[in-house]
């Protein structure tokens, strides 16, 4: 168990900018801009076609009398939610590159010799940046992403006091930051059992290729479905790819799906020609277990994980 | 079990290339082992299947254990330094401390300290800002802090100046080497590891042309400087090897009698470089 702990740490000491400090910037940009934008927008005054023109926190200060404290919980909780989509488009393109990596560059440079001088099994090794690429960094990301809502929420309660606006029932009584925490972390998850497949597929190129694994992994994917497309006039290969990363999107907006359902359900009682608004097409989490496809790609991934341990482990010239 | 290593017939192709052409040796417990060979003899392919790096055909057996089937078990009481410089250059000193620490339950870090306390090396720095020596002595504090059955070094000193190649040396001699350890060293400094080698073994394209001890080297082999009158009489007992130094024939003697050639001159126990050379040359002729 201290091997693998140990093992994990390696990996966090190798990727601490991709795991760590990328999300961290993400942080401060949007910080950032949201700071410069409230300075920006109090400057002025703002159109509004029903209201008139005011400034930024009489605004505010409107929005906190008038509105319904369901359509409030929505903002906020819709608004804080959505940061999980940018995050994870980062982390994506992230675990992108550490994979074709983790499994190539100590080949490269040798350093392959020094980790296997050590008693750790080539399955531990790999595993070890499975768990790096699809435990660890979702939860440093997740982690930045609640204390970003965190910080959003403090400079909404900054500006607030500023604009003699309550906070606590313009912000936080309705924000429902644990429950968003918490979606936020199933859609993560969610997102990345549906990335499985692509995971295990990256880190058997990484083990298994002897150079540019970043073309080695892309090309022939591409030329597969345009070959398919030309001589069988099918796509079926796009489309199982499609359904992948599909389910990756969908397990991402499921959450945000469930928050609108909430939403419509609750002002469905109030204003009764309001239809309930669950028409998504998308599934949730219950009845993404139930796809068979979900399954598919988590065995295929399996497999290729299983593939690279293999290949790391008896390949003759391992380097 | 006094066998560390047994090789039977062990080969080893790359296409038609053979890297190891039927290879058999053994090595005993509480030896220090000196594998010589001019580059691509096979001394890195023999090392590679010892360690379970590369598979192979044949018998061979590392402490008792497959080394390509049970490699897991055999990395827990082997260590080596397969070449220096493949410390990644992303790590830092004290995490490479903290890792081998971590995953090797034989690592002693009180040792490794002690080691590294004769270095400039700081803890904080990473492998990328240290120079090439530098990094071959933190790899070599790292593993002789390992309480390892079977030590092996592939050229451990490349890059290293004299003075720490001498210590280093002396420090694996004295303070780590016992009776219950085994060492394998390959080097082209080949001097340098002379006088601490128990055992010899030199390779060449894949065969093993010499496999004695050190005292039956110096049993069997022996240098004569030989003196003018008797130059005719020496070339008539076919030494393997001759040499002219200062005008005056050196030849190298297998399988005669000391007694035999004492006459001719000057009898000395040849160094291993002359032995190798010979060694090399004869097999070349």
């Amino acid at each position: 168990m201290n091997t693998f702990v140990t093992l994990l740490k390696r990996e966090y000491w190798e990727s601490k900018t991709s795991f760590l400090w990328v999300p961290l910037v993400i942080t401060g940009i949007t910080i950032f801009t949201a700071v410069l934008g409230l300075i920006i927008a109090s400057t002025g005054n703002i159109e509004t076609g029903e209201f008139g023109s005011h400034d930024l926190g009489s605004l505010f200060k409107l929005y906190d009398v008038s509105v319904d404290p369901d359509i409030k919980a929505f903002a906020t909780q819709s608004a804080l939610y959505s940061g999980v989509y940018s995050y994870y488009l980062v982390l994506a393109i992230v675990g992108f590159f550490y994979c074709l990596g983790s499994l190539y560059d100590d080949r490269k440079d040798k350093s392959i010799l020094f980790w296997k001088s050590m008693p750790v099994s080539d399955s531990q090794t790999v595993l070890s940046k499975f768990v790096s690429v699809a435990v660890v960094a979702p939860f440093l990301y997740w982690l930045v992403i609640i204390a970003t809502n965190l910080m959003m929420l403090v400079i909404g309660t900054i500006f607030a006091w500023l604009s003699g606006v309550d906070a606590w029932s313009a912000l936080w009584a309705n924000s429902g930051f644990f429950k968003v925490a918490i979606y936020q972390f199933g859609a993560i998850y969610m997102a990345m059992l549906w990335a499985i497949p692509f995971v295990g597929y990256l880190l058997l190129i990484s083990s298994w290729t002897k150079k540019v694994p970043f073309l080695v992994a892309t090309v022939p994917p591409v030329l597969v479905v345009i070959a398919e497309g030309m001589i069988f006039k099918t796509a079926n290969v796009a489309s199982f790819l499609g359904e992948k990363l599909f389910g990756v999107v969908q397990a991402l907006i499921a959450p945000f799906n469930s928050l609108a359902r909430e939403f419509s359900q609750k002002r469905a009682e109030i204003e009764d020609d309001l239809p309930i608004f669950d028409e998504f097409e998308f599934l949730s989490f219950g009845q993404q277990f139930q796809d068979s496809g979900f399954w598919i790609g988590l065995l295929l991934g399996a497999a290729m994980i299983a593939g690279a341990i293999y290949i790391r482990r008896f390949r003759d010239e391992a380097f | 079990m006094a066998s560390v290593i047994s090789a039977n017939n062990v080969n080893k192709s790359y296409g038609d290339f053979k890297a190891l052409n039927d290879v058999n040796f053994s090595l005993d417990k509480g030896r220090i082992l000196g594998l010589i060979g001019p580059n691509g003899a096979g001394k890195t392919t023999l090392l590679k299947a010892v360690l379970g790096l590369t598979n192979y055909s044949g018998d061979l057996k590392v402490l008792g254990l497959d080394p390509h089937k049970q490699r897991d078990e055999l990395m827990q009481r082997v260590c080596f330094v397969a070449d220096v410089a493949v410390l990644p250059r992303w790590i830092k000193v004290s995490q490479a401390i903290d890792f081998v620490e971590g995953v090797h339950p034989k690592f002693n870090r009180e040792l490794c300290e002690k080691y590294l306390a004769e270095t400039k090396i700081k803890r904080d720095s990473k492998v990328k800002a240290l120079s090439k020596g530098m990094v071959a002595q933190l790899h070599l504090a790292l593993i002789m802090a390992i309480d390892a059955d079977l030590l092996i070094l592939d050229e451990p000193t490349l890059g290293l100046d004299i003075l720490y190649r001498k210590s280093f040396y002396e420090t694996l001699l004295n303070d780590y080497f016992d009776s219950e350890r085994t060492i394998i060293i390959t080097t082209h400094q080949v001097e340098e590891i002379e006088h601490i080698l128990s055992d010899l073994v030199f390779i060449q394209d894949g065969r093993i042309v010499l496999d004695d001890s050190m005292e039956e080297v110096g049993q069997s082999y022996f240098e004569v400087m030989v003196e003018k009158e008797f130059e005719d009489a020496a070339l008539a007992l076919k030494p393997i090897n001759v040499r002219e130094v200062f005008g005056q024939k050196v030849c190298l003697f297998n399988g005669v009698e000391r007694s035999q050639v004492e006459e001719f001159g000057k009898v000395r126990k040849p160094s291993v470089a002359d032995l190798f050379v010979a060694k090399m040359k004869g097999d070349v002729a």
